[in-house]
């Protein structure tokens, strides 16, 4: 099934506004991190580590989702495919291992937004190396799936490379 | 306008593979990354005692340590 030209532009804005925005707030979140293990002021230290949870659950997490459909859209209305080339399925693992993460990483988020609610807490038990190494692995994931979607480097799947040998070669998708 | 097909027919060498299928080396570049990071992953839950779940990088990786790091 292949989308209409305009359908197919309008898809891949959506895509693109998701992801990039997905990226961007990822870019956020390290931000944010480092200021949580740098700061020397304990309500700032504070505020980082209880502004994640919801700032991820109201902006991360439907970025992510919408980012994965939109890229399912793109993917199945295009002649693109989903596994017929291999910068398509990389960036669908990369999507899939990275929204998965996120919802299971939802439990840290809370307990160190209850960690940094807790007065009696010190502040040195309330700034956490987690978000920094996992911001900055979703932010490698997210550069190296926007590397994909411009280079779209050469490569087709077994799958890709078989339906092209029986593809017709006067006619296209 | 730059049809679809033309941008596939580009990315893939501006015609058909001819020979039989064959995996890129940037394919085989990141799914090393991948198994290294997997086996990372693996390592620490093993040193972790299965665990990878909240206030795994406070407590027992002594925070104070990294934040005299990152200063």
């Amino acid at each position: 099934m292949t989308m209409a030209p305009r359908l197919r532009k309008l898809a891949l804005t959506a895509h693109i506004i998701s992801s990039v925005g997905w990226l961007g707030v990822v870019a956020g979140f390290l931000g944010l991190a480092v200021v949580g293990i740098i700061s020397e002021d304990a309500q700032t230290v504070r505020g980082v580590y209880l502004v994640m949870e919801p700032t991820a659950w109201y902006v991360l997490v439907p970025l992510a989702v919408a980012s994965l459909l939109t890229g399912l859209v793109q993917s199945l209305g295009t002649p693109w495919g989903l596994f017929r080339h291999y910068w398509v399925v990389t960036k669908l693992l990369i999507n899939v291992a990275s929204t998965i993460i996120l919802l299971t990483y939802m439990q840290t988020f809370s307990f160190m937004a209850g960690v940094a609610a807790d007065p009696s807490a010190d502040v040195d038990l309330v700034r956490n190396m987690s978000p920094v190494i996992h911001a900055t692995l979703a932010m490698l994931g997210s550069l190296v799936a926007t590397t994909l979607s411009v280079f779209k480097p050469r490569g087709l799947t077994r799958y890709g490379w078989r339906q092209q040998q029986e593809r017709p070669t006067v006619s296209r998708p | 306008m730059v049809e679809m097909n033309d941008v596939i027919d580009k990315a893939e060498g501006n015609g058909r593979y001819q020979s039989p299928h064959r995996t890129p080396i940037w394919v085989k570049v990141l799914g090393m990354i991948a198994v290294v990071l997997l086996l990372l992953f693996v390592v620490l839950m093993l040193v972790g005692g299965g665990e990878h779940g909240p206030g795994r990088h406070t407590a027992s990786t002594g925070i104070t340590e990294n934040v005299a790091f990152l200063r």
